[in-house]
């Protein structure tokens, strides 16, 4: 009995003394915590208070009562979000253009990245590799502006296939293709940069016995350049199904019209038009809550199965 | 002889498998340059559109040369208040918005590269956690208009000053900065906040460069936080000044006609287009090595 209670102390001591190193070590390290004070009094601001600020997805807010002072409503906006047919619209859209880019996204990048590899004449590789990023820096606003110059009745495309007056922007059954290419065109080349960089990393000792072995520029391509990409590209891909409800909203904002608004309504389009247009504060709330939860799930699921293929390799924390 | 045989030999198997190769660089060596031009196109057609006459930029066509080069275009735009007003505002924030994400994201790395700080862990996590979970639009602009910033500067670059994913790279950066460099300081009497700005960042400026490098251009092409919170027209962003323009087709109610001049539309949307990109695709060629190794520092895991 004696034993056990000085064991007990003698563990409480051991602890007191631990804590007392770190409070030690904190007051010692003062000056850094007081480092860390903006970035987290902004964090508070502008990322935890609009989180607390979720509540007005459970009451019907008015301007004039506030976020607390607003009656609650439970789940009300939710039953709505479910039951109304443009929201269900939007949800099918947002998942459906998502799986349209990811699917038809994956080759391009790895093609730019192999070619790119292969070309020995160094001017040519520098200018298209530069030219290629070139589109992520420029913003969608003016992406948008180009395509709908391309694509106006005036434009190239009209031209070559010999079209006349068909206003190519507005027509409902080619604009998710037209969202998925210019996503190609805009983002393929900066997407390429995580695969050259994994091409570089090849060992080239490998090469040079495949080459001894007689091995053409094809097959060295098919069984070494080829396989050092596969977990990669699995990664990459799995990653991408996590934020399968971020369709683009900075493209489709831009690239929208009325005309095609019942293709290409996305959920981020949506919650913009409900809350900063109509001014319904609760119900875009609550439709933006939804896309946060289900996109932190799939966030977790992707990175867990992703942790899992490749043995701790492909997380991203 | 022999060896003579052995070499044609040799000489046939490798003629013959480069049959297959000579097919795959001949579509390689066709590809590369048809990326090239289909990347290159649009920009060239808007440049042609922008200083085409009237009569050539209604015309259908490819547009890849101007017929009569009319500046008409640009000379409209650099009379007009509205763009000098909103490219002052674009530059404003740019600036201010650039030197305090690089100071507030340097003075956070520094103490959670601190191997040995209490509850380092659990303050990563704090901001972790920004990027996965939102608050969303509406929440996040009844925040900002409840502190009174709207129509401000500060409610485009506050929200996104400690921005998570900059602070994780130029902490990992500093982490790799050898701590006998702080130690050696600290027995001199040196303070951290002595060591923060004499030691570390001089030695972060390489991850510091690729930072600023990222937020001036995210900085830049922002709209949709200066759409939203500055509801004054006068306080309007170069990209939204752009998206009133080519988007909502408002161009005329920025830009007046310049006596005796007349341009279409579409050459001064297109002139718009290539003033407000010129900054980035000028600079950019000297920088773009800098980008993409910012990828390569952000695939560190944190």
């Amino acid at each position: 009995m004696n034993s056990v209670l000085s064991g007990t102390a003698g563990r409480s001591a051991v602890r007191k003394k631990e804590n007392n190193v770190i409070f030690r070590r904190m007051v010692r390290y003062k000056a850094l915590y007081l480092m860390l004070v903006p970035a987290l009094v902004c964090v508070i601001l502008f990322n935890y208070a609009p989180i607390g600020g979720l509540m007005i997805a459970f009451k019907d807010y008015n301007l004039t009562a506030g976020v607390f002072g607003s009656p609650w409503i439970g789940f009300e906006n939710f039953r709505k979000l479910f039951s109304d047919p443009t929201c269900l619209n939007v949800i099918k859209n947002t998942v459906i253009i998502s799986m349209y880019k990811l699917i038809c996204g994956i080759p391009f990048p790895i093609f730019l990245a192999v070619a790119l590899n292969e070309v020995k004449v160094t001017w040519m590789r520098k200018t298209v590799q530069t030219v290629s990023y070139l589109p992520h820096f420029i913003s969608w606003v003016v992406v948008a502006g180009m395509v709908s110059n391309i694509l106006s009745p005036t434009g190239i495309v009209a031209k070559l296939l010999n079209l006349d007056n068909v206003m190519l922007m507005t027509e409902p059954k080619i604009f998710r293709g037209l969202l998925v290419i210019t996503e190609i065109w805009k983002e393929a080349g900066w997407n390429s940069v995580i695969y050259m960089a994994a091409l570089s990393g090849i060992d080239v000792t490998l090469y040079e016995a495949a080459s001894m072995d007689g091995a053409s520029r094809m097959q060295r391509i098919r069984h070494i350049t080829l396989p050092s990409l596969t977990s990669l590209v699995v990664t990459v891909t799995i990653l991408a199904c996590g934020n399968i409800l971020n369709a683009g909203f900075d493209q489709v904002f831009n690239m929208q019209n009325s005309m095609v608004q019942e293709v290409s309504d996305i959920i981020d389009t949506y919650v913009y038009r409900m809350g900063i247009v109509e001014m319904s504060y609760s119900f875009s709330s609550a439709v933006g809550l939804f896309k946060s939860v289900t996109g932190l799930i799939m966030l977790i699921t992707v990175n867990t199965i992703s942790r899992k293929l490749t043995e701790n390799e492909g997380s991203i924390w | 002889m022999v060896k003579g045989e052995m070499m044609m030999k040799k000489r046939k198997i490798k003629d013959s498998v480069c049959l297959q190769d000579k097919v795959m660089m001949a579509i390689i060596y066709i590809c590369l340059p048809m990326i090239f031009v289909i990347t290159v196109y649009p920009f060239w057609q808007t440049v042609v559109l922008s200083i085409s006459d009237r009569k050539s930029a209604m015309e259908m066509g490819l547009h890849l040369w101007p017929k009569r080069i009319e500046i008409t275009a640009y000379l409209q735009i650099l009379q007009s208040q509205s763009f000098w007003n909103s490219l002052k505002n674009s530059v404003v924030r740019c600036v201010i918005g650039t030197l305090a994400n690089l100071l507030i994201v340097s003075l956070t790395a520094y103490p959670l590269s601190k191997e040995d700080l209490p509850f380092k862990k659990g303050i990563t996590w704090i901001f972790l956690f920004t990027m996965m979970f939102t608050g969303g639009l509406i929440p996040t602009y009844l925040v900002i208009k409840g502190l009174g910033l709207l129509n401000t500067v500060w409610a485009l670059i506050l929200p996104g000053v400690a921005s998570a994913y900059n602070i994780l790279i130029t902490r990992n950066f500093m982490k790799s900065i050898p701590s006998s460099l702080v130690e050696s300081a600290l027995i001199d009497g040196a303070g951290e906040f002595y060591i923060w700005m004499k030691i570390i960042l001089p030695l972060s400026k390489p991850v510091l460069a690729t930072v600023a490098l990222w937020v001036s251009v995210v900085q830049w092409n922002a709209y949709l936080d200066a759409l939203i919170y500055m509801t004054d027209p006068d306080k309007y962003v170069l990209p939204v000044l752009l998206r009133r323009m080519l988007i909502d087709n408002q161009s005329s109610m920025y830009v007046s006609d310049v006596e005796g001049l007349v341009s279409t539309e579409e050459s001064v949307k297109s002139a718009m287009i290539i003033i407000s990109t010129l900054p980035i695709v000028l600079v950019y060629p000297y920088v773009q090595k800098y980008f993409s190794k910012g990828v390569m520092l952000g695939a560190v895991k944190g």
